[in-house]
Protein backbone atom coordinates (compact mmCIF):
# COMPACT_ATOMS: atom_id res chain seq x y z
CA UNK A 1 0.00 0.00 0.00
CA UNK A 2 1.31 3.46 -0.79
CA UNK A 3 1.29 6.33 1.67
CA UNK A 4 -0.66 8.79 -0.46
CA UNK A 5 -4.02 7.09 -0.45
CA UNK A 6 -6.75 9.68 -0.19
CA UNK A 7 -9.27 9.63 2.62
CA UNK A 8 -12.14 8.73 0.26
CA UNK A 9 -10.19 5.81 -1.12
CA UNK A 10 -9.51 4.59 2.36
CA UNK A 11 -13.19 4.86 3.32
CA UNK A 12 -14.19 2.96 0.19
CA UNK A 13 -11.67 0.22 0.98
CA UNK A 14 -12.93 -0.06 4.53
CA UNK A 15 -16.50 -0.35 3.34
CA UNK A 16 -15.37 -3.10 0.93
CA UNK A 17 -13.78 -5.34 3.54
CA UNK A 18 -16.70 -4.89 5.90
CA UNK A 19 -19.32 -5.30 3.19
CA UNK A 20 -17.71 -8.45 1.84
CA UNK A 21 -17.47 -9.93 5.33
CA UNK A 22 -21.09 -9.07 6.11
CA UNK A 23 -22.35 -10.51 2.83
CA UNK A 24 -20.44 -13.74 3.37
CA UNK A 25 -21.69 -14.10 6.95
CA UNK A 26 -25.28 -13.36 5.91
CA UNK A 27 -25.12 -15.98 3.17
CA UNK A 28 -23.79 -18.63 5.53
CA UNK A 29 -26.40 -17.98 8.21
CA UNK A 30 -29.50 -18.56 6.09
CA UNK A 31 -30.44 -21.49 8.34
CA UNK A 32 -31.12 -19.05 11.19
CA UNK A 33 -34.33 -17.10 11.63
CA UNK A 34 -34.17 -13.59 10.11
CA UNK A 35 -34.15 -12.07 13.62
CA UNK A 36 -31.20 -14.21 14.72
CA UNK A 37 -29.29 -13.47 11.54
CA UNK A 38 -29.89 -9.72 11.70
CA UNK A 39 -28.70 -9.63 15.32
CA UNK A 40 -25.44 -11.41 14.41
CA UNK A 41 -24.92 -9.07 11.44
CA UNK A 42 -25.48 -6.10 13.78
CA UNK A 43 -22.79 -7.52 16.08
CA UNK A 44 -20.37 -7.76 13.17
CA UNK A 45 -21.19 -4.21 12.00
CA UNK A 46 -20.68 -2.91 15.54
CA UNK A 47 -17.41 -4.83 15.78
CA UNK A 48 -16.03 -3.13 12.65
CA UNK A 49 -17.10 0.26 14.02
CA UNK A 50 -15.53 -0.44 17.45
CA UNK A 51 -12.32 -1.63 15.80
CA UNK A 52 -12.14 1.48 13.61
CA UNK A 53 -12.55 3.67 16.71
CA UNK A 54 -9.73 1.73 18.36
CA UNK A 55 -7.53 2.54 15.36
CA UNK A 56 -7.56 -0.93 13.81
CA UNK A 57 -7.88 -1.48 10.08
CA UNK A 58 -10.91 -3.35 8.74
CA UNK A 59 -8.56 -6.18 7.75
CA UNK A 60 -7.45 -6.51 11.37
CA UNK A 61 -11.07 -6.35 12.51
CA UNK A 62 -12.02 -9.13 10.08
CA UNK A 63 -9.00 -11.18 11.09
CA UNK A 64 -9.86 -11.06 14.78
CA UNK A 65 -13.30 -12.49 14.02
CA UNK A 66 -11.81 -15.38 12.07
CA UNK A 67 -12.77 -16.19 8.48
CA UNK A 68 -16.53 -16.09 7.79
CA UNK A 69 -16.80 -19.89 7.46
CA UNK A 70 -15.24 -20.44 10.86
CA UNK A 71 -17.12 -17.57 12.50
CA UNK A 72 -20.54 -18.67 11.22
CA UNK A 73 -19.81 -22.27 12.16
CA UNK A 74 -19.30 -21.10 15.74
CA UNK A 75 -22.53 -19.08 15.67
CA UNK A 76 -24.48 -22.08 14.34
CA UNK A 77 -22.98 -24.37 16.96
CA UNK A 78 -23.88 -21.95 19.76
CA UNK A 79 -27.43 -21.63 18.46
CA UNK A 80 -27.86 -25.39 18.13
CA UNK A 81 -27.93 -25.47 14.33
CA UNK A 82 -25.22 -28.01 13.81
CA UNK A 83 -25.74 -31.17 11.82
CA UNK A 84 -29.21 -31.88 13.22
CA UNK A 85 -31.20 -30.01 10.59
CA UNK A 86 -29.56 -31.46 7.49
CA UNK A 87 -29.36 -34.90 9.06
CA UNK A 88 -33.11 -34.87 9.46
CA UNK A 89 -33.55 -34.04 5.75
CA UNK A 90 -31.38 -36.99 4.80
CA UNK A 91 -33.24 -39.33 7.14
CA UNK A 92 -36.71 -38.33 5.94
CA UNK A 93 -35.70 -38.71 2.28
CA UNK A 94 -34.18 -42.12 2.93
CA UNK A 95 -37.30 -43.40 4.67
CA UNK A 96 -39.39 -41.99 1.81
CA UNK A 97 -37.13 -43.89 -0.62
CA UNK A 98 -37.73 -47.04 1.43
CA UNK A 99 -41.50 -46.50 1.51
CA UNK A 100 -41.68 -45.89 -2.23
CA UNK A 101 -39.51 -48.99 -2.81
CA UNK A 102 -41.95 -51.14 -0.79
CA UNK A 103 -44.86 -49.78 -2.83
CA UNK A 104 -42.89 -50.42 -6.05
CA UNK A 105 -42.25 -54.00 -4.93
CA UNK A 106 -45.98 -54.54 -4.37
CA UNK A 107 -46.67 -52.98 -7.75
CA UNK A 108 -44.26 -55.13 -9.78
CA UNK A 109 -45.22 -58.30 -7.85
CA UNK A 110 -48.98 -58.08 -7.74
CA UNK A 111 -50.42 -55.42 -10.01
CA UNK A 112 -48.20 -54.86 -12.99
CA UNK A 113 -49.15 -57.16 -15.90
CA UNK A 114 -46.15 -58.67 -17.71
CA UNK A 115 -47.16 -59.46 -21.27
CA UNK A 116 -44.31 -61.93 -21.69
CA UNK A 117 -45.98 -64.19 -19.13
CA UNK A 118 -48.98 -66.46 -19.75
CA UNK A 119 -52.26 -65.44 -18.09
CA UNK A 120 -52.68 -64.61 -15.22
CA UNK A 121 -49.76 -62.42 -16.01
CA UNK A 122 -48.38 -60.87 -12.82
CA UNK A 123 -44.98 -61.81 -11.40
CA UNK A 124 -46.57 -63.23 -8.25
CA UNK A 125 -48.94 -65.55 -10.14
CA UNK A 126 -46.07 -66.73 -12.31
CA UNK A 127 -43.20 -67.08 -9.85
CA UNK A 128 -44.78 -67.29 -6.40
CA UNK A 129 -43.84 -65.63 -3.18
CA UNK A 130 -40.07 -65.63 -3.81
CA UNK A 131 -40.44 -62.84 -6.35
CA UNK A 132 -42.10 -60.66 -3.71
CA UNK A 133 -39.10 -61.04 -1.41
CA UNK A 134 -36.71 -60.40 -4.29
CA UNK A 135 -38.49 -57.21 -5.28
CA UNK A 136 -38.27 -55.99 -1.68
CA UNK A 137 -34.45 -55.97 -1.87
CA UNK A 138 -34.29 -52.34 -3.14
CA UNK A 139 -36.36 -51.26 -0.12
CA UNK A 140 -33.85 -52.96 2.14
CA UNK A 141 -30.95 -51.25 0.35
CA UNK A 142 -32.69 -47.86 0.59
CA UNK A 143 -33.11 -48.23 4.36
CA UNK A 144 -29.45 -49.22 4.98
CA UNK A 145 -27.88 -45.75 5.51
CA UNK A 146 -30.25 -45.12 8.41
CA UNK A 147 -28.46 -47.86 10.32
CA UNK A 148 -24.93 -46.78 9.41
CA UNK A 149 -22.73 -44.99 11.93
CA UNK A 150 -22.70 -41.21 11.53
CA UNK A 151 -19.12 -41.37 10.23
CA UNK A 152 -19.90 -43.84 7.44
CA UNK A 153 -23.29 -42.35 6.60
CA UNK A 154 -22.32 -40.15 3.64
CA UNK A 155 -20.35 -42.95 1.99
CA UNK A 156 -23.27 -45.33 2.61
CA UNK A 157 -25.77 -42.85 1.22
CA UNK A 158 -23.71 -42.40 -1.96
CA UNK A 159 -23.19 -46.15 -2.38
CA UNK A 160 -26.91 -46.81 -1.95
CA UNK A 161 -27.87 -44.12 -4.49
CA UNK A 162 -25.47 -45.67 -7.03
CA UNK A 163 -26.71 -49.22 -6.30
CA UNK A 164 -30.36 -48.26 -6.67
CA UNK A 165 -29.60 -46.47 -9.95
CA UNK A 166 -27.91 -49.61 -11.26
CA UNK A 167 -30.95 -51.66 -10.19
CA UNK A 168 -33.33 -49.29 -11.97
CA UNK A 169 -31.31 -49.43 -15.20
CA UNK A 170 -30.40 -53.10 -15.42
CA UNK A 171 -33.32 -55.17 -14.17
CA UNK A 172 -36.38 -55.78 -16.39
CA UNK A 173 -38.72 -54.34 -13.75
CA UNK A 174 -36.07 -51.85 -12.65
CA UNK A 175 -37.84 -48.84 -14.16
CA UNK A 176 -40.40 -49.09 -11.35
CA UNK A 177 -37.60 -48.50 -8.82
CA UNK A 178 -36.32 -45.32 -10.50
CA UNK A 179 -38.27 -43.07 -8.05
CA UNK A 180 -36.54 -44.84 -5.15
CA UNK A 181 -33.16 -44.18 -6.77
CA UNK A 182 -34.04 -40.48 -7.23
CA UNK A 183 -35.03 -40.16 -3.58
CA UNK A 184 -31.75 -41.82 -2.59
CA UNK A 185 -29.84 -39.25 -4.67
CA UNK A 186 -31.89 -36.48 -3.07
CA UNK A 187 -30.89 -37.82 0.37
CA UNK A 188 -27.27 -37.36 -0.69
CA UNK A 189 -27.57 -33.98 -2.40
CA UNK A 190 -30.25 -32.09 -0.42
CA UNK A 191 -28.26 -31.88 2.85
CA UNK A 192 -25.35 -30.39 0.88
CA UNK A 193 -27.51 -27.82 -0.94
CA UNK A 194 -29.22 -26.80 2.31
CA UNK A 195 -26.15 -26.86 4.57
CA UNK A 196 -26.27 -23.08 5.02
CA UNK A 197 -30.05 -22.80 5.07
CA UNK A 198 -32.77 -22.59 2.40
CA UNK A 199 -31.39 -23.16 -1.10
CA UNK A 200 -30.25 -20.34 -3.38
CA UNK A 201 -32.63 -19.06 -6.08
CA UNK A 202 -30.92 -21.15 -8.78
CA UNK A 203 -31.74 -24.42 -7.02
CA UNK A 204 -35.31 -23.33 -6.31
CA UNK A 205 -35.96 -22.40 -9.94
CA UNK A 206 -34.34 -25.62 -11.18
CA UNK A 207 -36.65 -27.60 -8.87
CA UNK A 208 -39.73 -25.73 -10.08
CA UNK A 209 -38.81 -26.22 -13.75
CA UNK A 210 -38.11 -29.95 -13.25
CA UNK A 211 -41.50 -30.35 -11.58
CA UNK A 212 -43.27 -28.93 -14.62
CA UNK A 213 -41.21 -31.04 -17.05
CA UNK A 214 -43.43 -34.18 -17.18
CA UNK A 215 -46.54 -32.11 -17.78
CA UNK A 216 -44.74 -30.09 -20.44
CA UNK A 217 -43.84 -33.36 -22.18
CA UNK A 218 -47.48 -34.45 -21.89
CA UNK A 219 -48.78 -31.26 -23.44
CA UNK A 220 -46.04 -31.34 -26.07
CA UNK A 221 -47.03 -34.90 -27.01
CA UNK A 222 -50.65 -33.82 -27.34
CA UNK A 223 -49.76 -30.82 -29.49
CA UNK A 224 -47.79 -32.91 -31.99
CA UNK A 225 -50.70 -35.34 -32.06
CA UNK A 226 -49.29 -38.35 -30.20
CA UNK A 227 -52.38 -38.38 -28.01
CA UNK A 228 -55.44 -36.29 -27.39
CA UNK A 229 -55.40 -33.15 -25.32
CA UNK A 230 -58.13 -33.43 -22.70
CA UNK A 231 -59.48 -30.75 -20.41
CA UNK A 232 -58.33 -32.81 -17.43
CA UNK A 233 -54.71 -32.96 -18.56
CA UNK A 234 -54.71 -29.20 -19.16
CA UNK A 235 -56.02 -28.70 -15.61
CA UNK A 236 -53.39 -31.03 -14.11
CA UNK A 237 -50.69 -29.19 -16.03
CA UNK A 238 -51.92 -25.83 -14.79
CA UNK A 239 -51.97 -27.06 -11.17
CA UNK A 240 -48.45 -28.52 -11.38
CA UNK A 241 -47.16 -25.41 -13.16
CA UNK A 242 -48.60 -23.25 -10.36
CA UNK A 243 -46.97 -25.50 -7.76
CA UNK A 244 -43.67 -25.29 -9.65
CA UNK A 245 -43.81 -21.47 -9.53
CA UNK A 246 -44.69 -21.49 -5.81
CA UNK A 247 -41.84 -23.91 -5.13
CA UNK A 248 -39.43 -21.66 -6.97
CA UNK A 249 -40.67 -18.85 -4.72
CA UNK A 250 -39.72 -20.96 -1.70
CA UNK A 251 -43.14 -21.98 -0.31
CA UNK A 252 -42.66 -25.26 1.57
CA UNK A 253 -46.36 -26.20 1.45
CA UNK A 254 -46.23 -26.17 -2.37
CA UNK A 255 -43.59 -28.89 -2.11
CA UNK A 256 -45.76 -30.90 0.26
CA UNK A 257 -48.76 -30.66 -2.09
CA UNK A 258 -46.59 -31.72 -5.05
CA UNK A 259 -45.31 -34.73 -3.09
CA UNK A 260 -48.91 -35.71 -2.26
CA UNK A 261 -49.83 -35.33 -5.96
CA UNK A 262 -46.84 -37.61 -6.65
CA UNK A 263 -48.12 -40.28 -4.26
CA UNK A 264 -51.55 -40.05 -5.91
CA UNK A 265 -49.91 -40.51 -9.33
CA UNK A 266 -48.06 -43.64 -8.12
CA UNK A 267 -51.25 -45.14 -6.68
CA UNK A 268 -53.23 -44.22 -9.80
CA UNK A 269 -50.76 -45.78 -12.21
CA UNK A 270 -50.42 -48.89 -10.00
CA UNK A 271 -54.16 -49.50 -9.86
CA UNK A 272 -54.89 -48.62 -13.45
CA UNK A 273 -51.93 -49.88 -15.47
CA UNK A 274 -52.42 -48.53 -18.95
CA UNK A 275 -50.23 -47.49 -21.82
CA UNK A 276 -48.73 -44.54 -19.98
CA UNK A 277 -48.00 -46.41 -16.76
CA UNK A 278 -44.26 -45.86 -16.69
CA UNK A 279 -44.70 -42.20 -17.66
CA UNK A 280 -47.23 -41.50 -14.90
CA UNK A 281 -45.17 -43.60 -12.46
CA UNK A 282 -42.01 -41.65 -13.16
CA UNK A 283 -43.84 -38.34 -12.98
CA UNK A 284 -45.21 -39.40 -9.59
CA UNK A 285 -41.73 -40.34 -8.40
CA UNK A 286 -40.31 -37.06 -9.64
CA UNK A 287 -43.06 -35.08 -7.85
CA UNK A 288 -42.40 -36.92 -4.58
CA UNK A 289 -38.63 -36.39 -4.85
CA UNK A 290 -38.80 -32.69 -5.77
CA UNK A 291 -41.71 -31.87 -3.48
CA UNK A 292 -40.26 -33.57 -0.42
CA UNK A 293 -36.78 -32.14 -1.04
CA UNK A 294 -38.13 -28.63 -1.42
CA UNK A 295 -40.39 -28.83 1.63
CA UNK A 296 -37.55 -30.19 3.79
CA UNK A 297 -35.10 -27.54 2.65
CA UNK A 298 -37.54 -24.73 3.43
CA UNK A 299 -38.85 -26.06 6.71
CA UNK A 300 -38.58 -23.33 9.34
CA UNK A 301 -35.51 -23.88 11.51
CA UNK A 302 -36.29 -24.91 15.04
CA UNK A 303 -35.33 -22.28 17.59
CA UNK A 304 -32.85 -23.37 20.21
CA UNK A 305 -34.35 -24.40 23.54
CA UNK A 306 -34.37 -21.78 26.26
CA UNK A 307 -32.42 -22.51 29.36
CA UNK B 1 -0.45 -29.24 26.23
CA UNK B 2 -2.48 -31.05 28.89
CA UNK B 3 -2.51 -27.89 30.97
CA UNK B 4 -3.93 -25.98 28.03
CA UNK B 5 -6.59 -28.64 27.45
CA UNK B 6 -7.74 -28.59 31.09
CA UNK B 7 -7.89 -24.81 31.02
CA UNK B 8 -9.87 -24.78 27.76
CA UNK B 9 -12.44 -27.24 29.09
CA UNK B 10 -12.93 -25.33 32.31
CA UNK B 11 -13.15 -21.97 30.54
CA UNK B 12 -15.80 -23.32 28.20
CA UNK B 13 -18.07 -24.03 31.15
CA UNK B 14 -17.70 -20.71 32.93
CA UNK B 15 -17.26 -18.25 30.05
CA UNK B 16 -20.86 -17.13 29.77
CA UNK B 17 -21.03 -16.48 33.53
CA UNK B 18 -17.84 -14.43 33.29
CA UNK B 19 -19.58 -12.36 30.60
CA UNK B 20 -22.61 -11.97 32.89
CA UNK B 21 -20.31 -10.99 35.77
CA UNK B 22 -18.58 -8.35 33.64
CA UNK B 23 -21.91 -6.95 32.48
CA UNK B 24 -23.28 -6.91 36.01
CA UNK B 25 -20.96 -3.94 36.66
CA UNK B 26 -22.55 -1.99 33.83
CA UNK B 27 -23.22 -2.29 30.10
CA UNK B 28 -20.30 -2.73 27.73
CA UNK B 29 -19.81 -2.65 23.96
CA UNK B 30 -18.47 -5.66 22.08
CA UNK B 31 -14.81 -4.75 21.76
CA UNK B 32 -14.66 -3.53 25.36
CA UNK B 33 -16.05 -6.86 26.54
CA UNK B 34 -13.75 -8.79 24.23
CA UNK B 35 -10.63 -6.89 25.36
CA UNK B 36 -11.54 -7.48 28.98
CA UNK B 37 -12.01 -11.22 28.42
CA UNK B 38 -8.85 -11.50 26.32
CA UNK B 39 -6.75 -9.71 28.94
CA UNK B 40 -8.00 -12.15 31.55
CA UNK B 41 -7.10 -15.03 29.23
CA UNK B 42 -10.70 -16.22 29.03
CA UNK B 43 -11.07 -16.03 25.25
CA UNK B 44 -8.53 -16.12 22.45
CA UNK B 45 -10.21 -13.57 20.16
CA UNK B 46 -13.41 -11.65 19.40
CA UNK B 47 -14.33 -14.48 17.06
CA UNK B 48 -15.58 -16.59 19.94
CA UNK B 49 -17.32 -13.77 21.84
CA UNK B 50 -20.03 -12.86 19.32
CA UNK B 51 -21.26 -16.45 18.79
CA UNK B 52 -21.52 -16.76 22.59
CA UNK B 53 -23.39 -13.44 22.81
CA UNK B 54 -25.75 -14.71 20.10
CA UNK B 55 -26.75 -17.66 22.27
CA UNK B 56 -26.99 -15.57 25.46
CA UNK B 57 -29.18 -13.08 23.60
CA UNK B 58 -31.35 -15.92 22.33
CA UNK B 59 -31.73 -17.21 25.88
CA UNK B 60 -32.66 -13.75 27.13
CA UNK B 61 -29.61 -13.33 29.40
CA UNK B 62 -28.25 -10.22 27.71
CA UNK B 63 -29.78 -7.46 25.62
CA UNK B 64 -28.11 -5.29 23.00
CA UNK B 65 -28.98 -1.67 22.21
CA UNK B 66 -27.60 0.82 19.71
CA UNK B 67 -26.21 4.04 21.11
CA UNK B 68 -25.71 6.86 18.65
CA UNK B 69 -24.97 9.60 21.17
CA UNK B 70 -21.17 9.56 20.83
CA UNK B 71 -19.12 10.83 17.92
CA UNK B 72 -18.49 8.53 14.99
CA UNK B 73 -20.42 5.36 14.24
CA UNK B 74 -23.08 4.20 16.72
CA UNK B 75 -22.03 1.71 19.37
CA UNK B 76 -23.83 -1.50 20.24
CA UNK B 77 -23.97 -1.90 24.01
CA UNK B 78 -24.78 -5.11 25.80
CA UNK B 79 -26.58 -5.11 29.15
CA UNK B 80 -27.44 -7.95 31.51
CA UNK B 81 -31.19 -8.76 31.82
CA UNK B 82 -33.11 -9.78 34.95
CA UNK B 83 -32.90 -13.39 33.80
CA UNK B 84 -29.17 -12.92 33.34
CA UNK B 85 -28.78 -11.55 36.87
CA UNK B 86 -30.74 -14.54 38.18
CA UNK B 87 -28.46 -16.94 36.30
CA UNK B 88 -25.40 -15.17 37.66
CA UNK B 89 -26.64 -15.46 41.26
CA UNK B 90 -27.32 -19.18 40.81
CA UNK B 91 -23.92 -19.66 39.23
CA UNK B 92 -22.21 -17.84 42.11
CA UNK B 93 -23.83 -20.25 44.59
CA UNK B 94 -22.90 -23.33 42.56
CA UNK B 95 -19.36 -22.05 42.02
CA UNK B 96 -18.89 -21.35 45.74
CA UNK B 97 -19.96 -24.83 46.86
CA UNK B 98 -18.30 -26.66 43.97
CA UNK B 99 -15.10 -24.65 44.36
CA UNK B 100 -15.04 -25.39 48.10
CA UNK B 101 -15.47 -29.13 47.46
CA UNK B 102 -12.74 -29.20 44.84
CA UNK B 103 -10.40 -27.17 47.08
CA UNK B 104 -11.02 -29.53 49.98
CA UNK B 105 -10.27 -32.54 47.77
CA UNK B 106 -7.08 -31.01 46.44
CA UNK B 107 -6.04 -30.03 49.93
CA UNK B 108 -6.54 -33.61 51.12
CA UNK B 109 -4.64 -35.19 48.25
CA UNK B 110 -1.54 -33.10 48.75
Amino acid sequence: MTENITMTERTAMNANTEGAYLRDVGKRLRALTPEQRDAVLDDVRAHFADAADAGRTPEQAAESLGDPAQFTERVRTELGHERGQTDRMRRVLQWLATGVAVFSAMFVSFWHPDDSLPMPNTQFEAHGFGIVLLSLVPALIAALPNFASSRARTVFTAAVAIMLSVVSFTFPEGWAFAPTAWLAWAALVVPVIARNGPPAAGWRIAGGVLAVLPMALGVGGALVGSWGLTLESVLYTAVVAALGVLMALGKPWAGIILAVVGVAALVYSALDPGMLTSGVWWAGGLFITLGASQALMHARPRTPGRM
Amino acid sequence: MTEERIATNLRKGVLEYCVLALLSHGEKYGLELADDLTTRGLIASEGSLYPLLARMRENGLVEPRWDASGTGRPRRYYAITDDGTGQLTTFAQVWASLGAQVDALLEGSR
